[in-house]
């Protein structure tokens, strides 16, 4: 029985060829008949019969019947990939800990986030392994990483359990189970996370594992917050992303927060109600507040007592954080105008150098080599991809890698994509252009604005850096006088600079700069505080792995700080997940030697039974011949 | 050589018979069956008046005594009378071959033969799209037919129908048809053969051969699938005790049908059964019909 115990299928969704292979084979009897075929004068009075219809009659197959469904057995159950779990299995567990994973499910009483479930099911799949197999765990979340450096026992991936938390980022399934497959050393991929496998993606290595809890649930996210100065103080901004199954009220919470003998103290600021529909997304701004407020912290609270109350089922995104003081990136102007000229001095929390197109040819190297967080190309083009993310505003030339068309007046979009970050907020149907020129996308970029004469911008992504190409000039910068330009203008340098520190805090995993002479860093996320490690080079930057407040203390106790935040839209929408899509790579040879499955075994007796099963048929075929002869 | 089942005792009845028909046909030679042709014969017809050319031999006297006139007697001639044996070449009269269907229709054929040889009359044996034979006559000729119809093998004709058509419009004698099937044909086609029997003004008698398997198919196999030999269509069959009841039902119900379409065209009818002893059939079964007596 503990040898019945053992084995396993590592694609069982297989199996369902079984009780389709069966009914099949049964009508098929059903309709061929069950008796022999005899040879009568005639069926003239044989077809006046009433005879029983096809579903009443008894079904009594003869013995080949039995022969043939253990065949569709064999074909099933190794098509699902039998296995058996003893010397020689070596099992990857990849869990997922992506912050979706965060998720909280289950009843009332029993209510745990999805990663507790996994990391359950893990610890009872290990547990069910012979203590023969060797396992290694990952987690998929920021990026792939071996909890158990290389195989171990059971028991040993049994402990590295203990160290999984939730990652703040998205799953990155597709490719950590690319690169796993890749490894010849794993006889079996088990999957757990709360995205379903796509249909028909499914490999037989692969075998994913869901649970109750990872079912459809309501969320409430704060999907991105922006700090603006203005001459009435400091104005924060929110958006509220909603994943709901019915209307329903939330309030939003402004508060203001400072470091106090190493504790978070929180002042509430304002309030503000809002009503949330369906899957959709709230801006919310709340009245200026005083410019010495030095930090923020934004949370959203759900009324349960309230009409359209519901569970949040992710709780860590409903907290956000902005931070007065926080540090961007330069970002590299190449053009003829300063940004003097552009008027982006004005830009709060970003820093403009400016370089001349003919200092930029004679030495692109320095925006490439400087830790420029991007460029803007203002009416110039560069002959090749600069190495560092990048805009194409207003180009004059085309280049080697996109072409310009000529100038054009009165221009009308026609089409944008809605959802591209370069168009957060932006509704562009009242854009008009007086001038601007036709770009022609490269292959690798999308066209995220046309016009009825062609395409007006673009964006794409090569080797990880961003490319956007505008065929309209956005500058000079004028704030409030021409929002959606300015809009569009922050938006830009928000998607090239992949921070969000122009905007009042850092994303998560980013490298935030650290001022000198630091002697700690604190993260208060308000429930606690945590020391963060200092890099060994101040220059090297800080990098967060979990939003909260930094607390960045330096000689002569002069505190500074910081805002870390994590948005992702994707992770925080509970209601719908995109499936895993598995791409299926064929196994070397090498690999299957050393697999230890028992489908080998079937596919020999399959094999021997289909040429046992044409023997048969032959025979048959040759007797009632003889028989025909003979008669 | 005729088959074994001719033996000498069988022989000897069968000689005793004679083959019977209800109407008198011109024959083209002498033989032991009354002519509607009026010359040499023992059976007296009528009288008539003499002619130049009649031979004074056949006037009668008496009553010229009486009547002073010369009338001469005439007679009934008696003629050979043709025989046509037609057989059913159809499929189901060779399957099942257990049930020798088509061997019991060939002996019948051969007995008739026999007994309208030893009678001085001609006989064809006719199997559409297998076998015609000449009209043979005289006792001889017993082993020829004999051959020939034993002769013939499966596979049977593709369409009986069209291939009896087409030996019936052949016939050129008028005489005796005896029809030796098993009848498992719509009543339409038996109609239409019987038809064409009598338009070439033939006495037609019908010999209705079953074997075992007609009156109970598919003995010993309750689930099986029936195969048409005629058509090749597949029925799967489960029959139980019920379905058997139901099978002989329509089975007499069909025999009914035929029997009463034949008798409605005038064509005398028996049943045999195939595994019943040659000698029974001759001697008892056939004179039923009229057409041996």
């Amino acid at each position: 029985m503990n040898w019945l115990g053992s084995l396993g299928f590592s694609s069982p969704l297989w199996l369902s060829l079984l009780p389709l292979g069966a009914a099949a084979l049964v009508y098929a009897y059903l309709r061929k008949g069950q008796g022999k075929q005899i040879v009568v004068g005639t069926v003239l009075l044989l077809r006046s019969l009433k005879r029983p219809v096809l579903a009443r009659r008894k079904f009594r197959p003869p013995p080949r019947f039995y022969f043939e469904l253990l065949l569709i057995a064999l074909l099933a159950a190794g098509a699902a990939g039998l296995y058996r779990q003893g010397a020689g299995t070596r099992v990857a567990v990849l869990i997922d800990n992506s912050f979706s994973m965060a998720k909280i499910a289950g009843s009332d009483g029993n209510r745990s986030d999805s990663l507790a479930v996994a990391i359950r099911d893990a610890a009872s799949l290990m547990q069910s392994l012979s203590a023969l197999s060797r396992v290694a765990v990952f987690q998929t979340s920021p990026q792939l990483v071996s909890l158990t450096q290389g195989l171990q026992s059971p028991d040993a991936a049994l402990r590295a359990l203990a160290g999984i938390q939730i990652g703040y980022g998205s799953d990155n399934l597709e490719s950590a189970v690319a690169k796993i497959l890749s490894n010849p050393e794993f006889d079996r991929l088990v999957i757990l996370s709360d995205r379903p496998a796509a249909p028909f993606s499914s490999q037989d290595r692969v075998e994913f594992r869901s649970s109750e809890a990872f079912v459809p649930s309501e969320n409430v996210a704060i999907g991105s917050i922006s700090l603006e100065r203005s001459s009435k103080g400091l104005e924060v901004r929110v958006e509220i992303s909603s994943f709901l199954q019915k209307e329903a009220r939330v309030r939003v919470v402004l508060e203001s927060v400072r470091i106090q003998d190493r504790e978070l103290k929180a002042t509430r600021v304002a309030e503000h109600p809002a009503v949330l529909r369906g899957i959709s997304r709230e801006t919310i701004s709340f009245p200026p507040v005083p410019p010495s407020e030095r930090a923020f912290r934004v949370r959203v609270e759900t009324d349960p007592s309230s009409l359209g109350s519901f569970f949040d089922s992710i709780r860590r995104d409903d907290v956000a954080w902005l931070s007065v003081e926080a540090e961007g990136g330069r970002i590299a102007l190449v053009s003829q105008f300063s940004s003097a000229d552009l008027k982006l001095d004005s830009i709060p929390f970003a820093t403009f150098a400016h370089i001349r197109p003919e200092q930029y040819e004679a030495n692109p190297e320095q925006v490439h080599s400087q830790e420029y967080l991007a460029a803007l190309f203002h009416r110039y083009t560069p002959t090749i991809l600069p190495e560092v993310s990048a805009a194409f505003i207003a180009p004059v030339d085309g280049s080697a890698f996109f072409e310009v068309r000529g100038e054009m007046g009165r221009l009308e979009v026609s089409r944008w994509r809605e959802t591209h970050p370069l168009l957060n907020y932006l509704n562009m149907s009242s854009f008009r252009l007086e001038q601007g020129r036709i770009l022609v996308s490269p292959p690798w970029a999308e066209t995220i604005i046309s016009s009825t004469q062609g395409t007006l911008a673009f964006a794409g992504e090569v080797s990880g850096r961003k490319y956007v190409g505008l065929g309209f000039d956005l500058f000079p910068y004028e704030g409030k006088r021409a929002a959606l330009t300015s809009i569009f203008t922050l938006n830009l340098l928000k998607y090239l600079s992949e921070s969000e520190a122009s905007v009042g805090y850092q994303p998560v995993g980013s490298r935030s700069p650290l001022p000198p002479r630091v002697i700690e860093v604190t993260r208060h996320d308000g429930s606690g505080v945590e020391t963060l490690a200092l890099p060994k080079e101040e220059q090297a930057g800080l990098v967060s792995v979990a939003p909260g407040l930094l607390a960045i203390r330096t000689k002569g106790d002069d505190v500074k700080l910081g805002a870390v935040n994590f948005f992702d839209s994707k992770e925080s929408n509970t209601l719908q997940a995109a499936p895993v899509v598995i791409d299926s790579a064929p196994r070397t040879n090498e690999d299957r030697e050393d697999v230890d499955l028992l489908t080998t075994t079937i596919a020999v007796i399959a094999a021997a039974a289909l040429v046992l099963d044409l023997i048969l048929r032959l025979g048959l075929l040759r007797r009632s011949r003889r028989e025909g002869e003979a008669a | 050589m005729l088959p074994e089942s001719f033996t000498p005792s069988l022989l000897r009845q069968l000689e005793l018979f004679k083959i019977r028909s209800r109407r008198a046909f011109l024959g083209t030679r002498q033989g032991g069956h009354i002519s509607p042709k009026r010359g040499h014969g023992i059976e007296f017809s009528d009288y008539r008046r003499y002619e130049l050319g009649d031979n004074p031999r056949h006037i009668d006297w008496g009553v010229y005594a009486r009547s002073d006139r010369l009338y001469v007697k005439t007679f009934q001639e008696e003629q050979e009378l043709s025989v046509l044996v037609l057989l059913d070449s159809s499929a189901s009269m060779f399957q099942p071959s257990l049930d020798k269907k088509w061997e019991r229709a060939c002996e019948i054929a051969i007995a008739l033969g026999y007994v309208a040889l030893m009678e001085q009359d001609m006989i064809c044996v006719c199997a559409p799209g297998l076998l015609r034979t000449p009209f043979y006559y005289g006792a001889r000729a017993i082993h020829h037919l004999s051959a020939e119809v034993l002769s013939v093998k499966p596979p049977a004709v593709g369409d009986f129908l069209v291939e009896a058509q087409r030996a019936i419009n052949r016939v050129r004698f008028p005489g005796v048809a005896i029809f030796v099937s098993d009848f498992l044909m719509p009543s339409e086609h038996i109609g239409s053969i019987v038809t064409s029997l009598r338009a070439k003004n033939l006495d037609i008698a019908a010999i209705q051969v079953l074997g075992p398997h007609d009156i109970q198919p598919l003995s010993g196999n309750e689930d099986a699938i029936a195969v048409d030999s005629e058509t090749g269509e597949q029925i799967e069959l489960s029959l139980g005790p019920r379905q058997r009841e139901e099978y002989a039902l329509l089975l007499e119900k069909h025999n009914t049908q035929v029997q009463e379409l034949l008798h409605s065209n005038g064509v005398r009818f028996v049943q045999v059964r195939s595994d019943a002893a040659l000698a029974d059939v001759v001697v008892q079964n056939l004179p039923m019909t009229g057409v041996l007596r």
